[in-house]
């Protein structure tokens, strides 16, 4: 008898929550997620893709440029808007949803570290497609990072590469295709955002494991966790290892190496944008994670849950501030400095993680061992 | 089979059920109609064989393990012996231990058990339960910050005021002639603080809330491939592994004869105050009960009988919660008994206890409720009265200790008088 009155209940939860979702309202509260969606897509997400693309576009140009005539003037304006695009790129990382999802597009654009070897092979054999799995560590930002930093000491000797060099052309040939592809995945993803995607996206807004919420919410925490935390510094530093065995080699940027820190910020602040709905290039602030936290009143530790959340970012940011420029040499220097860097994004990642995406309903779709 | 288990938990799904579904009533009214959750060992129904010792085996070699447990029991009493005002360490130092990383040698470790190698921490586990942090990292962080702050208030308090006499308001040493204590501005030994505050934190936690709670014990998930006995990194299924773990939190310390725990020898712990709680008359018999529910719950895990499991995990919940309840009210009332007396060195050291032990009520967890017998609120506050003014300076009159220790048991079934001698 006992044991029937709990399935009885348990089958009453189920019950009363199945109806809810395929009746009237198909999430636990009165927030409208359909805003906050619109806001992401209009405001942060598609505005991010034009300006990745345009960004991308001056680097085809520059690239043009310095194929055409490669000195060292040409050179020095193509390393810039290389710049440009991989600090706008930290952005649009985080957006690992539709057909960036599916093209894998941040594993194409941003592995790193980059295989020097492969890269070598393709451009002394000329024979090689970027389309394949295969060589996603000869490509993207990283390998135009090489192409442009990384070929020789001084810039006269990167640009001897593309003029005297026995394989000269083939290096022209193998800049040509890297931003190609770079932008050729990035048109398409932008197209597919300004085409149907967009109005997929924004009706997706019920809550659920494939909502578009829940799993840009994922997105955001996997993109911190992995690519911020993790990439930039937990691997370089060796966090987890014992005794740890620093790998400065694994680091962004590892040929111009004195912007690792301009990148890692970069990709905590749009992590703390995208939280606040916040505009790009913008100080206006729409319907966000932040505002619906707000509006359902959730609290942690006696104040509001969003100021929790914005006090870690902002904690996280000033401890970055603290590191070199060039984390190649500062990990090798001082690492116990990363390392506090590394703990204050995992803090954001807790709150996120834990009193986040449960008062919002939304389930974690990646997990990590406990450590015990 | 596990369907019965889920009535364990059925007051926490309840509450994660009304989270889910917040703008619903469901209609869910009270839980459980019939009687309450088993609270004494010798309801249990249980028709398998439970073996005289904590012994366990699977294709006759054993199937317990609680290495971590063990290490982070001998991580604590180092950390606190750190704190004595002649350790010589920093308060940087003392933190770094608490918060160890792999490697580090912030240990003497002379059990030898590779504490400095080991990538466990004790500040890790502080307020880390699935069940009652799970959704709250931000409660969790707060409970380790106080943990920290003992440190580094420990330093900057009273090892530099060490040769000074302590008074009202200022820190230093408070004596009889016989002890000398070590206290902060308003009579805290830190050092009790932080230890009998771990009891609660740090292992009834771990122990009721997380590898006994329902996320772990109920999931549906580990319950498969307990039955199909998958086994999981060693001799052992998940299940029994995590009932293992709660079990080294009480009965790990390496000079505890954990197959037959009777006396805690090493132990400064919560299997140290099982036994004293178990030497007031009005309490005998606790520590069978601890113990015995232990071994018939893990040997039900054993035969898949969920519902005996279930119910020596209630009397696990009760009587572990009862032994915290009842050593908070036992302290303050020695510490009113020894101020009436005039003797500080005693009381403060007393009071000291019972406060570690009132910040560790809010980390119970009462089988009626699935809660604790306090919550984290009500916790702070009765610490703000024991705090208020020039803290113990100002308790002499023993009126708020009465009122504090009547609030306490008033949560529990045993009287201020039953658990005060």
């Amino acid at each position: 008898m006992k044991n029937s009155i709990y399935l009885l209940v348990l089958a009453c939860f189920f019950a009363s929550c199945k109806t809810d979702a395929s009746v009237e309202d198909c999430t636990n509260d009165s927030f409208n997620r359909g805003a906050l969606l619109t806001n992401w897509a209009d405001n942060i997400i598609i505005p991010s893709y034009d300006l990745y693309v345009s960004e991308l576009s001056v680097v085809e140009s520059a690239s043009e440029d310095f194929i055409g005539n490669p000195d060292t003037v040409n050179l020095e304006v193509l390393r810039t808007a290389w710049m440009e695009a991989y600090n706008t790129w930290q952005n649009v990382s985080i957006y690992e949803i539709g057909q960036a999802e599916i093209s894998r597009f941040r594993d194409y654009t941003n592995t790193y570290p980059l295989e020097v070897s492969v890269v070598e092979a393709n451009i002394s054999s000329g024979n090689y497609n970027l389309e394949l799995s295969t060589n996603i560590e000869a490509q993207g930002l990283p390998a135009l990072d090489y192409l442009v930093n990384g070929l020789g000491v001084t810039d006269a000797e990167i640009v001897a590469k593309y003029v005297s060099d026995g394989n000269a052309t083939n290096y022209k040939k193998y800049l040509f295709d890297v931003v190609a592809r770079l932008k050729s995945m990035a048109t398409s993803v932008q197209e597919d955002w300004k085409g149907s995607y967009r109005g997929i996206f924004i009706s997706n807004d019920c809550s659920s494991s494939t909502a578009s919420l829940d799993k840009l919410t994922n997105d955001m925490i996997f993109n911190l966790e992995k690519v911020t935390r993790a990439g930039k510094i937990g691997i370089p530093i060796d966090f987890f290892g014992q005794p740890p065995v620093i790998a400065p080699e694994k680091v962004e940027a590892l040929y111009k190496q004195n912007v690792s820190k301009e990148l890692l910020i970069a990709s905590i602040e749009s992590s703390q944008d995208l939280f606040n709905g916040k505009h790009l290039n913008s100080e206006t602030e729409g319907e966000s994670l932040k505002s619906y936290l707000n509006e359902l009143q959730i609290e942690a530790g006696g104040k509001l849950l969003s100021i929790v959340i914005n006090d870690r970012y902002d904690a996280a940011i000033a401890q970055a501030e603290t590191l070199d420029d060039d984390f190649y040499m500062g990990i090798q220097s001082d690492r116990a400095k990363y390392k506090i860097t590394r703990d204050r994004i995992h803090s954001i990642i807790e709150v996120l993680k834990t009193n986040m995406i449960s008062a919002l309903g939304i389930k974690a779709d990646y997990n990590d061992s406990d450590g015990d | 089979m596990y369907k019965q288990l889920i009535k364990a938990s059925l007051l926490s799904v309840t509450m994660v059920m009304f989270t889910a579904c917040k703008d619903e009533d469901n209609g869910i009214g009270e839980g459980p109609g019939t009687s309450g959750p088993v609270t004494d060992v010798n309801d249990i129904e249980f028709g398998g064989s439970v073996p005289a010792t904590y012994v366990f085996e699977r294709n006759s070699e054993t199937s317990i393990s609680f290495s971590g447990q063990t290490a982070r029991l001998a991580m604590n009493k180092e950390i606190l012996g750190y704190f004595s005002v002649t350790s010589g360490k920093t308060a940087s130092e003392v933190e770094a231990a608490f918060d160890h990383q792999a490697g580090a040698l912030d240990f003497v470790d002379a059990g030898s058990l590779g504490l400095n190698d080991s990538s466990k921490s004790v500040k890790s586990k502080i307020a880390a339960s699935d069940d009652l942090f799970g959704n709250d990292v931000v409660a969790g962080d707060a409970v380790k910050a106080v943990f920290s702050g003992y440190i580094s208030s420990n330093a900057s308090e009273v090892v530099v005021n060490k040769d000074n006499v302590a008074a009202a308001g200022s820190a230093g040493y408070v004596t009889n002639g016989s002890n000398t204590r070590y206290v902060s501005a308003k009579g805290l030994e830190y050092n009790q603080a932080f230890a009998k505050g771990s009891i609660g934190a740090l292992i009834a936690d771990q122990v009721l809330n997380n590898y006994l709670g329902s996320q772990r014990l109920s999931n549906s998930e580990y319950i498969a491939a307990h039955e199909a006995e998958t086994l999981d990194g060693g001799n052992y299924t998940k299940l029994e592994h995590y009932f293992d773990e709660a079990y080294g939190y009480v009965y790990g310390d390496p000079s505890v004869d954990f197959e037959s725990p009777v006396s805690y020898e090493g132990d400064a712990f919560l299997f140290k105050y099982i036994t004293k709680v178990n030497s007031d008359t009005d309490f005998a018999g606790i520590q069978d009960q601890i113990f015995k529910a232990f071994k018939i719950g893990r040997a039900a895990l054993v035969a898949n009988d969920y519902d005996a499991l279930n119910d020596a995990i209630t009397v696990l919940q009760y009587q572990i919660s009862k032994v915290m309840g009842v050593r908070a009210v036992y302290y303050l009332q020695a510490g009113k008994r020894a101020l009436a007396a005039q003797d500080n060195a005693t009381a403060f050291h007393d009071l000291s206890e019972g406060y570690g032990f009132v910040y560790s009520l809010q980390f119970t967890r009462n089988p009626e409720t699935g809660a604790p017998y306090l919550s984290a609120s009500e916790v702070t506050a009765l610490i703000e009265k024991l705090e208020a003014g020039n803290g113990f300076w100002d308790l002499t009159d023993g009126t708020v200790l009465d009122e504090v220790s009547n609030t306490i048991s008033a949560k529990f079934d045993f009287s201020t008088a039953e658990a005060a001698e």
